[in-house]
């Protein structure tokens, strides 16, 4: 039933002051027709997982080791020749942005034909007449095909880039923090929309947010990154009312709590410079639980519970 | 008197537009759709034909009969200026034609492919874009041109492509530049995700986006060929002496000044300045019209 498993997934950038370890050492598996969330700070990998998985990284980010196994195959080792056959058609992306992730010179219709005839070979007709029936089911009204980005909204754009992976059926949907861009309301529409794109058409979703509270709302299971490396894997319930990890109780605790009159709870200190990233547990120098094991050893990502992993030394017996 | 009138009124007409740049625009468009239309109906303006000789006595000055004089060879200077912007017009066309179907696709692909592709490609054109144009045209049309029996067509074609060589590299490194900030653009990405293949990621995502500072250029390159031609043919290389062209025929009227014999050279002089001019205005005009940041020359 694994759709996805990614192995031991490292990736350095190449910059003028060095290499950082975007990724280091991911393991993790995607299930069919599941939804995981991948939470974390800004700078803590996610976008780079997403964008590792298709491929796609910028010129100066490679993929140095690991596997990552989609559908008995590895992306790692196909050629960018078949990877154009499996990026939209079988793992599709939405961005965080959508006032920028449309084509300002083509009309909302062409972004979506354009997918069909990519991949299926369709005529101009028929991909077009394809192209206004998912927009239509993703809630855009049928006289709004024709006009360009510019004319919709914020909600509406990502509507139709998600039109785009409801029109080719993809196996696997990343979404790049989709709703982050937009208000509470279209949030939740959005939301409602990928989780029938889920139930309708099986699709797996890799949901990648910092929101816990949106997580909550859509994932059945949740990764918890931290500068590079996975500290909790755990179910919505495992990850909420068993937390493990450290870094995983302070991220709980610094959710707003509408009444509380105290003052929101921050962790302490700032994610690592990534260019030297701390030895041992990457997360020592912030937690409170720090011992002379974390500073020096790295915690192994360990099974504590079923489908619970934790990497944290306290959790080691 | 009448003539004085219609000089007002064509100038009230311009002093109600409010932007400087809409009049330019608007000056340059009127002179470039009068020299078009001189061009094409050359046979029908000019009274005579521009290289029959002796149709005049030699040398006669501006009068009724011959509104620019005639030249050392009894030939009417105003048919010849008007025949003049046939070849003037047709070297800009194609020398454009040429350049933007070269320096675009070179600037876009170069652009978006990056490494070392693009150095080796961006090192070419510097090198092309840092020798002096009119010495580079000059080596190119001589190469090109075989002298003696080649037709004047070819003559014309050959002058063009020598300069379209000269303006490859500006439209290659305006389209290098917007092809580099549009490809960052996150549509640009979002089209790889979907797995469109990288020539329709140029071509529909990139291009449409990255084209339109080229389009100024268009204009200043009308401008500068026309120019650059003129000086071409006024070194002699390029059109022979009895065919009408303008810088042609400067090269032959200088000479009589100092005799007190203006009107052979000043008034192709002057129409090479017109024909510069209005593309210049254009092309001025449009960079500021095609610039984002100003918005009051939109409709």
């Amino acid at each position: 039933m694994t759709l996805l498993e990614v192995k031991n997934l490292k990736v350095e950038f190449v910059t003028v002051s060095g290499s950082v370890k975007a990724l280091d050492g991911v393991s993790f598996t995607v299930n069919r027709g599941e939804v995981v969330g991948v939470v974390g700070e800004s700078g803590s990998g996610k976008t780079t997982l997403g964008l590792a998985i298709l491929k796609i990284l910028p010129l100066n980010g490679r993929i140095v080791s690991g596997e990552i196994i989609f559908d008995g195959r590895d992306l790692v080792k196909l050629s960018e020749e078949d990877m154009t056959k499996v990026r939209g058609k079988e793992i599709s992306m939405i961005f965080q942005d959508p006032m920028t992730s449309l084509n300002p010179t083509m009309r909302i219709v062409d972004h979506v034909a354009e997918a069909l005839i990519v991949h299926y070979r369709l005529s101009k007709e028929e991909a077009q007449s394809k192209a206004i029936e998912a927009l239509t089911a993703v809630g855009i009204p049928e006289n709004r095909v024709l006009d360009y980005p510019h004319q919709l909204s914020g909600g509406m754009r990502q509507r139709v880039m998600i039109a785009i992976s409801y029109a080719l059926k993809p196996k696997l949907l990343i979404a790049d923090e989709p709703t982050t861009a937009l208000d509470v309301i279209v949030q939740d529409q959005i939301l409602d929309l990928l989780k029938e794109l889920r139930n309708r058409q099986k699709t797996s979703i890799l949901f990648i947010t910092h929101d816990l509270s949106v997580v909550a709302d859509i994932a059945d299971r949740v990764i918890i990154m931290y500068a590079g490396k996975i500290m909790e894997i755990g179910s919505v319930e495992q990850i909420y009312y068993s937390t493990l990890h450290p870094y995983t109780q302070g991220l709980l605790k610094s959710i707003p709590k509408i009444g509380s009159n105290s003052d929101l709870y921050t962790i302490p200190g700032n994610p690592p410079d990534m260019l030297n990233p701390p030895p041992g547990c990457r997360f020592h120098p912030r937690c409170p639980f720090a011992e002379e094991k974390c500073r020096k050893e790295n915690p192994p990502l360990v099974e504590v519970s079923e489908g619970h992993y934790v990497a944290c030394w306290r959790c080691v017996k | 008197m009448e003539s004085l009138i219609f000089f007002k009124n064509f100038f009230k007409a311009f002093s109600k537009v409010r932007s400087l740049e809409e009049k330019m625009l608007r000056i340059g468009l009127v002179l470039a759709t009068a020299l078009i239309l001189i061009a094409v109906l050359a046979p029908y303006i000019a009274p005579y034909n521009p290289i029959e000789m002796y149709i005049g006595a030699p040398y006669t000055p501006p009068c009724p009969q011959h509104l620019f004089g005639t030249d050392s060879m009894g030939r009417d200077v105003f048919s010849r200026v008007i025949y003049g912007t046939r070849s003037a017009l047709m070297v800009a066309v194609i020398s454009a034609a040429f350049a933007f179907a070269i320096g675009i696709p070179l600037g876009l692909i170069s652009g978006y492919v990056g490494g070392v592709f693009d150095r080796v490609v961006t090192l070419i054109m510097d090198a092309l874009y840092a020798f002096p144009s009119l010495v580079m045209a000059l080596a190119i049309a001589v190469a090109l041109n075989p002298g003696g029996s080649a037709s004047v067509f070819s003559i014309i074609l050959n002058t063009a492509i020598a300069i379209s060589v000269v303006y490859i590299p500006s439209y290659f490194r305006v389209i290098r530049a917007t092809t580099l900030s549009v490809k960052e653009n996150l549509y640009v990405e979002a089209a790889k995700a979907i797995g469109a293949p990288p020539f329709k990621i140029v071509l529909k995502y990139i291009a449409p986006n990255a084209v339109n500072p080229a389009i100024p250029i268009i204009c200043m390159n009308f401008a500068d060929a026309i120019l650059t031609a003129a000086g071409l043919s006024f070194l002699g290389i390029g059109l022979p002496p009895f065919y009408p062209d303008w810088g042609v025929d400067v090269s032959k009227g200088w000479k009589d000044i100092p005799n007190g014999v203006w009107w052979t050279s000043f008034f192709p002089g002057l129409m090479i300045f017109l024909a510069t001019l209005a593309f210049m205005l254009i092309s001025d005009a449009l960079v500021e019209y095609l610039n984002p940041r100003k918005e009051r020359l939109r409709p």
